[in-house]
C-alpha cells in the first residue's frame, strides 16, 4: 500500500436546497472541510446535532453528492473517477456502521444471511463450505461465540451489543480499508459499550483499518481516536491529537463543549462559558459561525470567517489547528 | 441534619403477565426519598427503573401488575388509593417529566394553553388567572413570556423540555419524577436545563426522583443514587460515596465503562457479557454470570440488600463476607 493517506478530503462543501418555489434557499451543511485519514488511524468527529458530522460520512459513503471539493481515495480523484456513484470496489473498501443496530439488520433473516450477502456479492467466498467457514470466522473475529449458534440467530434473539457486533462483522466481510462509524455505541447499554469500542480498536491494530468515528461523546473520542476534529455549523473549528486537544482546547466552542460534559466530581452550578443556541445554517451571515454565541467575540469575528491556523502554543504537538480569530499571529493565551 | 422522609418505597415488586408466565420487572425494591433530596435510579435498559417509577405513580397498565410492596407518601399508602383519590394526588403531590419532550406536548395547542390547562383542571380557577400563572411558570424555567402563543413545533428541543418542566411545576408539587429528562438533547442544552432545575429545587424546595442510564450525569446531579440491575437494587449510597468507593462489582464495572476525559489513557474493559433477559433471569445473584468476583453461593442464593456503612447499602455476598471490604 502507498505511504500517503488512504483518504484525503479537500475543501469539501455541501449545500442543501431548502424551501420551495420562488423562495429557494441554501442550507450550508459543510464548508471548507479538509483532512487526511491514514491507514490504521481513528479520527473522531465530535459536535452537537446539526454540526455536519454525519453529513461528512454521507458524502464519503457516496450517499450524498458534495456541492464542491475533492475526495482523494488512495491517491485517486474519486469524484472524477466515479462521478455519479461509487464503484463496487470503493464500496468494498469503505464500509459503514450505523447508530441503530435494531434498524440496520433485517428482522426476517438470520445472522448468517447478513454476512453471506456481502461475501457473495463482492466475491469474497464461494457458495458451500467456504462460505460457511468465512461466516464463522467473521463471527469469531467480532467475539460472537459460539459462532455456530450465533450464525443461526435472528436479530430479535440478540442484545443491542451483539447486533452491533454483527453489523461490524458485516462491514468486515469485504475487508475494508476504512470504516465510517456513525455513533456506533450511543444506543448500546452502558456496560457493553467499552466492549464494542475495544473491538474497533483491536481491528484497527490488527488489520490497519482506518475509522471516521462520529460521536457526541467526547470521552469516547479521546479513548479510541488518534485525532479528534470538533465540528460546529459545518466547519471543523478545531482539531489535533485527541489528548492534546482535550487537555488544552483552544476554540471557545470546544471549551464550552468540554465544560458541559457531565462530571461525576463536578459542581452542577459551575457556569458555562457560553449559552446554547443554534447557528444560522440557511443563508449564514458572514464571519465566524460561532460569533453569535461566543463570549470573546470581536469585531472581526462578525465580518470574516476565520481560516484554519496552526496552533503553536507551548506544549502544542504538531497537527493542532483552530479556526478562531483569537489565535492570530501572536498566538494569544 | 435528618430531613423527614417524603416517599418511602418498601419491597416493591412489579410483574408483567405474559403468555409464558409472569416476568418480574421490579423485584423487591426499597428506597426512600427525603425532603429536598435528589434521588437517582440508574440502570441499563430493562433494569426496571422506569417501571418502578410508573408503579409508584400508579400509572402502570395491565399486563403490568404490582404484586407486592408498599409505597407511602408522607405516610399515606399510594397503593391503596382509589382512582378518585389518585386523580387528586397525581400532579399535585408528584409530577412527572417524561423522556422526549417532542412527543409529550400537544402539537395543535399553544404552550400557554397547555400549561394553563393543568392549572385549570386541578385548581378550578378562572382561565385568565391560569394564564397569568402560565406566564410566571414560563419565566421560571427561562422562557420569555412572549412565547406563550407559540406552538411546540416553533420551539427548539431544549425549550420544549423546559415547557414540560414548567407544566410539571404548575401545581407546586413537593416531588418531581424525571425520567431521562435530557437524554435527547445536546450536552450544552442538557447542562443548562439541569442547572435550571437545580436552581429551582433550591428555591422551591422540592424533591426529585431522577432516572437515567448516564451514570456521570447521575453522580453529578443526585444526592443519593440507587443502582438497579435486572429489576433488583444492587447498591444504594450517596453519589460521592458511590463514585469514590463503589462496593458492588456491577457498580465498579459501570464506573469502568466510562472512558476518562483526563489523565493517562488506559485500556478499560467495561463489563463482560450482556444484561440478562429478565424473562429468564439467572438464579441466585442476577449479576453472577458477568461478575468477576463470583463465588459458589452467588449462583444459588439471592443476596439481600444490607447495610455496608452508615449510608451505604449493598446486595453482594462478597461485600458481606469481606465486611464490605473491596
Amino acid at each position: 500500500m502507498s505511504e500517503g493517506p488512504v483518504l484525503r478530503v479537500e475543501n469539501l462543501k455541501k449545500q442543501f436546497s431548502v424551501g420551495g418555489g420562488f423562495k429557494q434557499q441554501q442550507l450550508r451543511a459543510l464548508n471548507e472541510i479538509s483532512f487526511e485519514l491514514f491507514a490504521g488511524e481513528v479520527i473522531a468527529l465530535v459536535g452537537e446535532s446539526g454540526s455536519g458530522k454525519s453529513t461528512i460520512l454521507k458524502v464519503l459513503s457516496r450517499l450524498e453528492q458534495p456541492t464542491s471539493g475533492k475526495i482523494f481515495f488512495r491517491g485517486e480523484d474519486l469524484l472524477r473517477k466515479e462521478p455519479r456513484q461509487a464503484s463496487m470496489s470503493y464500496r468494498a473498501q469503505v464500509q459503514m456502521i450505523f447508530q441503530d443496530p435494531f434498524g440496520s439488520l433485517n428482522p426476517l433473516h438470520t445472522v448468517a444471511y447478513h454476512l453471506e450477502r456481502p461475501l457473495l456479492r463482492h466475491g469474497r467466498a464461494k457458495k458451500g463450505a467456504d462460505l460457511q467457514q468465512k461466516v464463522l470466522e467473521l463471527l469469531t473475529t467480532v467475539g460472537l461465540n459460539p459462532a455456530e449458534d450465533f450464525a443461526q440467530k435472528y436479530p430479535f434473539m440478540m442484545s443491542g451489543g451483539q447486533r452491533q457486533r454483527v453489523a461490524i462483522a458485516r462491514a468486515l466481510a469485504v475487508k475494508p480499508l476504512i470504516i465510517l462509524a456513525d455513533e456506533p455505541i450511543s444506543m448500546l447499554d452502558v456496560s457493553i459499550r467499552m466492549g464494542v469500542l475495544n473491538l474497533m480498536d483491536d481491528l484497527k491494530r490488527e488489520r490497519g483499518i482506518g475509522y471516521l468515528y462520529v460521536t457526541h461523546d467526547i470521552a469516547s473520542a479521546r479513548y479510541i481516536a488518534d485525532r479528534t476534529m470538533v465540528m460546529y455549523a459545518g466547519h471543523m473549528v478545531e482539531g489535533g491529537p485527541s489528548e492534546a486537544l482535550l487537555d488544552a482546547p483552544a476554540h471557545p466552542y470546544t471549551q464550552l463543549l468540554l465544560e458541559a460534559v457531565p462530571d461525576p466530581t463536578g459542581n452542577i452550578f459551575r457556569p458555562l462559558p457560553a449559552k446554547s443556541g443554534s447557528p444560522q445554517l440557511v443563508d449564514p451571515p458572514p464571519g465566524c459561525p460561532f460569533a453569535s454565541r461566543c463570549a470573546q467575540v470581536m469585531d472581526v469575528c462578525l465580518k470574516v470567517n476565520p481560516a484554519p491556523i496552526v496552533l503553536r502554543r507551548k506544549d502544542d504537538p504538531p497537527g493542532r489547528f483552530v479556526r478562531c480569530h483569537l489565535f492570530g499571529d501572536t498566538q494569544a493565551q | 441534619m435528618i430531613e423527614p422522609t417524603l416517599l418511602s418505597v418498601k419491597n416493591l415488586s412489579v410483574e408483567y403477565v405474559t403468555a409464558r408466565g409472569p416476568v418480574r420487572a421490579v423485584d423487591d425494591v426499597s428506597f426512600e426519598i427525603k425532603k429536598g433530596e435528589v434521588f437517582g435510579l440508574a440502570g441499563e435498559s430493562g433494569s426496571g427503573k422506569s417501571t418502578a417509577a410508573m408503579a409508584v405513580m400508579r400509572l402502570l397498565q395491565p399486563p403490568a401488575l404490582i404484586t407486592a410492596g408498599s409505597v407511602r407518601y408522607e405516610g399515606r399508602e399510594i397503593l391503596a388509593m382509589s382512582e378518585q383519590e389518585l386523580r387528586a394526588f397525581r400532579w399535585k403531590k408528584i409530577a412527572l417529566v417524561f423522556q422526549g419532550a417532542m412527543n409529550a406536548l400537544n402539537p395543535v395547542l399553544t404552550i400557554g394553553a397547555q400549561i394553563a390547562d393543568v392549572i385549570e383542571t386541578h385548581e378550578k380557577v378562572a382561565f385568565s388567572l391560569a394564564r397569568e400563572r402560565a406566564v410566571e411558570l414560563l419565566e421560571l424555567v427561562g422562557i420569555e413570556s412572549s412565547r406563550l402563543e407559540s406552538y411546540p413545533h416553533q420551539l427548539s428541543g431544549g425549550m420544549r423540555q423546559r415547557v414540560v418542566i414548567a407544566i410539571a411545576l404548575a401545581l407546586n408539587p413537593p416531588l418531581l419524577f424525571m425520567d431521562e429528562p435530557t437524554t435527547a438533547l445536546d450536552v450544552v442544552v442538557q447542562k443548562e436545563i439541569l442547572q435550571q432545575i437545580a436552581e429551582l429545587k433550591q428555591r422551591l424546595g422540592f424533591s426529585i426522583l431522577f432516572i437515567t442510564h448516564d451514570l456521570s450525569l447521575m453522580l453529578e446531579f443526585c444526592d443519593t443514587v440507587g443502582i438497579l440491575y435486572a429489576g433488583r437494587l444492587c447498591e444504594v449510597a450517596p453519589a460521592k460515596t458511590l463514585f469514590g468507593a463503589p462496593k458492588h462489582p456491577y457498580t465498579r464495572g459501570l464506573m469502568n465503562s466510562f472512558p476518562d476525559l483526563h489523565g493517562p489513557k488506559r485500556r478499560q474493559t467495561g463489563i463482560a457479557g450482556s444484561p440478562p433477559d429478565i424473562r429468564s433471569p439467572p438464579t441466585g445473584c442476577r449479576f453472577h454470570p458477568r461478575c468477576p468476583d463470583v463465588i459458589d453461593v452467588c449462583k444459588t442464593a439471592t443476596p439481600p440488600l444490607i447495610s455496608l456503612g452508615p449510608t451505604h447499602l449493598g446486595a453482594c455476598h462478597r461485600a458481606t463476607a469481606d465486611g464490605g471490604e473491596s
